[in-house]
């Protein structure tokens, strides 16, 4: 039901624009969105003035304006006939969308360019208007999106009511909630009600022959009514919930019916014969031509309002042509009735209608607030279009009964709730609903209101208590888990790093936490760092290993032992350290790598393990783990390597472990004869650079380029310095440099090697042309001939 | 001259496509590439030409020597694979390339499983320190010093006074100190005993331990959890037993054992003749471990159980000896 903001203003303060009122009912009544007026899904539509307008010279009906936006100006081809100069409207840039999605681009309209489109107000979306281009006021600021300078903005929900929420097909029962929710008071509407004249008692009847399908009917008259047009404050109220007027009688009982929520009917009294009305199912073969000039077939099943001799209007569906308030009526018999939902439901489904009336019948009408509807319109149509109402009512059958009244059990509040809700705050929800309440020990006693018919149970009172506190106010908690969890987990990426070091080909292997001075020694660990024990079960491995290298060095002596000689083995260990007294203990991954780099194949040689497959490793569980800044020092001095093939591996600036050739002596210690390659690395530091799920990049557009250039260089220089010139100065072009060749040998000077370098251009803005590529390049080329005193390779 | 060299193109093409032996392979290499061939004549005279001839004869040579390397590098992939000709292809039945593969070890593989079945069974990871302290490992689960139950449990000791946790149980305390209930939480881990090891004990090993505290948790829950985990685990025809144990932080105190999956229960050695191999250890948390952690006793209840993660491994794998597990013998990490 779409509920304007200034008309909900009529009942209730509050201080909201309508997308937060739309936000707060969702939270707390029902869903319901913010009207998006018409014309505001327009964009890229800016205020802007004409400021030249010229015939188009091949097109008599067509003009060419030179139109100014503030921050630009340009010709735009138009057919409207109002595009003068000085005129200030709408143009729609290059990329705009218009009413109907429509796309507006640059164009050439009959051998003329147009940087896009003036625009009607139909083109906009705001009106039918399409006579011609917008005319703004001139004062309007250039360049200013339209749908500000129109103030298009949302004025209106749309409150998707509930079946259970009759109360809710009425404005004021919306304002009642924005009322409770706000704490301000909730204005009802005022009657204002004179009666005069003979009494309506005196003037007609109302006879009820189901009283079943019809518990209450009320029946008013008002003579002497000037039928008409509406008030314009009225025409707007219905237009602004997009409801058409018609004349102020039956405007006067559609604004009640949006109002109240309650459908009342306005007959032309003298069209009712014997001036009665009699509530009764239609007999078989009866006929009733309804508002909408339809003719209707009816029968038993159907509950009618007749008068002394035929159905006026099939009950709370649509009223009957022949009774229609028309400008020769000068008399009105105003209907405030409750029926039976069921059989409204059925009756407006068996002649395939449904009418804002059935849709609020259907849901239950309030039968203790008819008099007060009744007198409202009454005094509507009194005060707009003359008349005297009859004072007095001709009131048939009693109603429903009032709603019982429900025990609120607080236990049954914290049951759900916890303790944050306390007696007082649900009495004030309660109460802030209308609800009557009273409180009972640990208990409120709830009266219920006629229109809350929906509340029967405890669990209904719980439930308004519930969305009153605020359902994002109520404690989380997962079943079977603790609420708040603030032990130590375990780091999900450990399992990332395992999973990781398993793809690329290692074995896992757990070694004992256990070790002893001499192996420390042996690999250059600090015995005096490593925790003791003090009552060793082997008095050969008393301490607390700092280090997992020696554990895998003894995996790849025992894997020798039983001749198998290519090993990869991985450890995520813990590892110990002193600090002070106390033992700390952390995560690490080491690994170790002997033996022939690839599994033997059929055509290949089977080239040994070097320091390159470590390094490549590593990087590529960096490439797995979305740890992107993986660095490499190159250093020597650790006794565990080899003094020219030990490096320190640093992320993100950090070191985070080493990686090696095991040194001749340490070989020697295992008794292993050919080159092992080890790695330990600090998991706590890699797995802070580990993203486990990465932010997406709008991935490129355009095709990479790639360029190759040779290099001779003296064979000092290292490849990571070559790198250094290729990514140091910007290159914005450059995306990525592979080394794809290294050649020492005797086609080249003495103290020279070959270095070829593969580099991959792309723009993400445009595909590049040889050209731009070209110069890129060159310029690389150039620095690397220069800053490296290098030469290129022919 | 340029004609010349399709022509040694054409032969030289022929001669690959025809090759069934490495050394014709080699012999077409040297008749066409090779320093005596007629292309090393061609390219010897390059230097006598006018700029535009040597220029298009030098391209035309490159073009050559490319086509005739690539089919050369083809015929000898080819008469490798075993394959006579081009038109009979290569023996596809030699074995594939593959690069070095990796397993995660048994260990882990078990661990796995046993957490996947409990995550769903609701229970979340905790973890905590191997070096741990008298408080968390013994007196919070009320095995005070000097106890004897203490016994049951032999201790390394770190020089400073802390220790080596015996069990996974100080993580049960861990989480209870630093979270209110409900909780519901499984801790897996390495563990260490002051033990000489032997084929079925080792003194480094893994337990997983779970825990579930809330209102009203009762016996039935655990009977039903430990019985839905171990068919899970093991099948549904699995042979489970409860019956009565003893622990200092349980009480009830419960052991399960199940029906020894060698002798399918007629008695073995493995399951020392009773048809029955323990398995679970479990019981209600004793009111004092409550105590220890703050929680108040008569407002919770809770279920604690722990496994022994290698004699879970030893059973799905059929290993016999536990020793196995911290050898890292590729042969057996391979294969099991």
């Amino acid at each position: 039901m779409k509920v304007s903001l200034a008309w909900l203003r009529d009942y209730v303060d509050f201080d909201m624009d309508a997308v937060e009122l739309a936000r707060r009912l969702t939270e707390r009544l029902t869903e319901t969105v913010p009207v998006r007026p018409a014309g505001a899904d327009a964009t890229g539509v800016v205020v802007a003035k004409i400021v030249t307008v010229d015939r188009h010279p091949d097109a008599d009906s067509l003009s060419v304006c030179v139109v100014d936006w503030g921050s630009g100006s340009a010709s735009v081809v138009c057919g409207a006939p109002n595009a003068r100069a000085g005129l200030v409207t709408g143009l729609a840039l290059p990329g705009a969308v218009i009413a109907g999605g429509r796309a507006i681009g640059e164009q050439t309209i009959r051998g003329r360019r147009s940087f896009g489109m003036l625009v009607s107000a139909a083109e906009l979306g705001v009106s039918d208007d399409a006579a011609g281009i917008i005319e703004l006021d001139p004062s309007s600021s250039l360049g200013e999106d339209i749908r500000s300078a129109l103030a298009l903005t949302a004025d209106a929900v749309d409150v998707e009511v509930q079946p259970n929420r009759p109360d809710c097909t009425g404005i004021v029962g919306v304002a009642r909630e924005v009322a409770a929710m706000t704490r301000s008071p909730l204005r009802e509407p005022r009657v204002d009600l004179l009666e005069s004249g003979t009494p309506a008692s005196a003037l007609t009847g109302v006879e009820i022959l189901d009283p079943a399908g019809c518990p209450r009917y009320i029946a008013r008259v008002i003579a002497g009514v000037k039928v008409g047009p509406s008030p314009a404050w009225l025409a707007e109220r219905l237009e602004s919930v997009g409801q058409r007027p018609i004349n102020n009688v039956v405007d006067a009982t559609n604004f009640a019916m949006l109002e109240l929520g309650h459908p009342v009917h306005a007959f032309d009294f003298e069209a009712l014969e014997g001036r009665r009305i009699v509530v009764r199912r239609a007999s078989a073969g009866e006929e009733l031509v309804t508002l909408d000039g339809v003719t209707r077939k009816l029968g038993p099943s159907q509950l009618v309002i007749a008068d002394a001799a035929h159905p006026v209007a099939l009950a709370g569906v649509m009223g009957g042509a022949g009774s229609e308030v028309t400008e020769g009526t000068t008399t009105v018999l105003l209907e405030c009735a409750c029926f039976d939902p069921v059989i409204v439901r059925r009756g407006a489904r068996g002649v395939g209608l449904r009418t804002e009336a059935s849709w609020r019948f259907e849901r239950g009408v309030d039968t203790a607030a008819m008099d007060r509807v009744a007198a409202r319109v009454c005094g509507l149509i009194a005060s707009i279009a003359g008349g005297q109402v009859a004072p007095g009512a001709v009131d048939v059958g009693p109603g429903l009964p009032a709603p019982s009244p429900v025990t609120l059990r607080m236990s049954s509040v914290r049951r759900l709730l916890g303790d944050g809700v306390s007696t007082s705050d649900a009495a004030g929800h309660l109460a802030a609903l209308g609800f009557g309440v009273a409180p009972d020990a640990d208990a409120l006693r709830v009266s219920v209101p006629s229109f809350r018919r929906d509340i029967e149970l405890e669990a209904d009172l719980v439930e308004e208590v519930t969305r009153s506190h605020g359902y994002e106010n109520v404690a989380s908690a997962v079943p079977f888990r603790g609420l708040d969890e603030r032990y130590e987990k375990r780091d999900a990426r450990v399992a990332q790093v395992r999973g990781a070091m398993v793809g690329l080909g290692f074995y896992e292997a757990l070694t004992s936490s256990f070790t002893s001075p001499a192996v420390l020694e042996r690999v250059g660990a600090d015995p005096a760092a490593a925790p003791t024990l003090s009552n060793p079960i082997n008095r050969d491995a008393p301490l607390l290993r700092p280090t997992a290298v020696p554990g895998l060095l003894d995996v790849v002596r025992t894997n020798w032992n039983v001749g198998e000689k290519d090993v990869r083995v991985f450890e995520i260990a813990k590892v110990f350290s002193r600090q002070g007294t106390a033992t700390a203990e952390a995560w690490s991954l080491a690994g170790a790598m002997t033996g022939r780099a690839g599994r033997p194949a059929w055509d290949g040689q089977s080239r040994s393990t070097d320091f390159f497959d470590g390094k490549g490793a590593l990087w590529a569980l960096g490439e797995a783990l979305g740890v992107d800044s993986l660095g490499m020092r190159c250093y020597d001095g650790r006794p565990l390597f080899d003094r020219a093939e030990g490096a320190v591996l640093s992320a993100g600036g950090r070191e985070i472990g080493h990686l090696g050739m095991i040194s001749r002596g340490v070989l020697d210690a295992w008794d292993l004869e050919q080159p092992v390659f080890v790695f330990e690395l600090s998991l706590d530091e890699l797995a802070r650079g580990c993203r486990l799920v990465g932010k997406h990049e709008r991935l490129p557009r355009y095709p990479k380029v790639r360029r190759d250039v040779a290099l001779i260089l003296d064979d000092g220089t290292p490849a990571a310095g070559v790198l250094d010139v290729v990514g140091g100065h910007g290159e914005a072009l450059l995306q990525s440099v592979e080394v794809f060749d290294l050649y020492r040998g005797s086609q080249l000077p003495a103290g020279k090697k070959s270095l070829g370098l593969s580099l991959t251009y792309m723009s993400r803005e445009r595909t590049l042309t040889d050209a731009e590529v070209d110069e890129a390049h060159g310029r690389v080329v150039n620095r690397l001939l220069k800053e490296l005193g290098a030469s290129l390779r022919k | 001259m340029i004609e010349r060299l399709s022509e040694l193109a054409a032969a030289a093409l022929g001669d690959l496509d025809a090759a069934r032996t490495e050394k014709d392979v080699e012999d077409a290499r040297v008749r066409y590439l090779g320093r005596k061939s007629e292309i090393a004549t061609i390219s010897k005279g390059l230097g006598a030409l006018s700029d535009d001839e040597r220029k298009a004869l030098g391209k035309a040579l490159n073009e050559f020597k490319a086509t005739v390397t690539a089919r050369l590098d083809e015929a000898r992939t080819r008469v490798l694979a075993g394959a006579a000709s081009a038109s009979v292809g290569p023996d596809l039945t030699l074995p594939g390339r593959a690069p070095w593969v990796g397993r995660k070890h048994p260990i882990t593989r078990t661990l796995d499983r046993l957490e996947e079945i409990l995550l769903g069974l609701g229970f979340e990871v905790a973890v905590g320190p191997e070096v741990e302290d008298e408080f968390h490992n013994f007196e919070a689960l009320n095995i005070p010093p000097d106890h004897p139950a203490r016994d049951m449990w032999d201790t390394f000791y770190v020089d400073g006074g802390s220790l080596l946790r015996t069990h996974t149980s100080p993580v049960q305390i861990r989480v209870m100190q630093s979270t209110k209930p409900p909780v519901r939480i499984i801790a897996p881990g390495r563990v260490y005993r002051n033990e000489n090891p032997d084929a079925s004990h080792g003194s480094e090993f893994y337990q997983l331990e779970g825990l579930y505290v809330d209102r009203d948790v009762r016996l039935a829950e655990l009977r039903g959890v430990l019985t839905r985990f171990l068919k899970e685990l093991l099948g549904d025809d699995v042979g489970i037993r409860f019956r009565p144990g003893f622990f200092p932080f349980t009480e009830p105190s419960i052991e399960v054992d199940v029906r020894c999956s060698i002798c399918g229960g007629s008695g073995c050695s493995v399951c020392k003749g009773t048809g029955w191999v323990e398995l679970v250890g479990a019981g209600m948390v004793d009111p004092r471990v409550f105590r220890a952690v703050g929680y108040d006793p008569d407002a919770v209840s809770g279920y604690a159980f722990g496994l022994g993660v290698d004699r879970v491994c030893m059973m799905l794998t059929g290993t016999d000896d536990i020793r196995l597990f911290l050898e890292n013998d590729l042969r057996f990490l391979r294969g099991v």
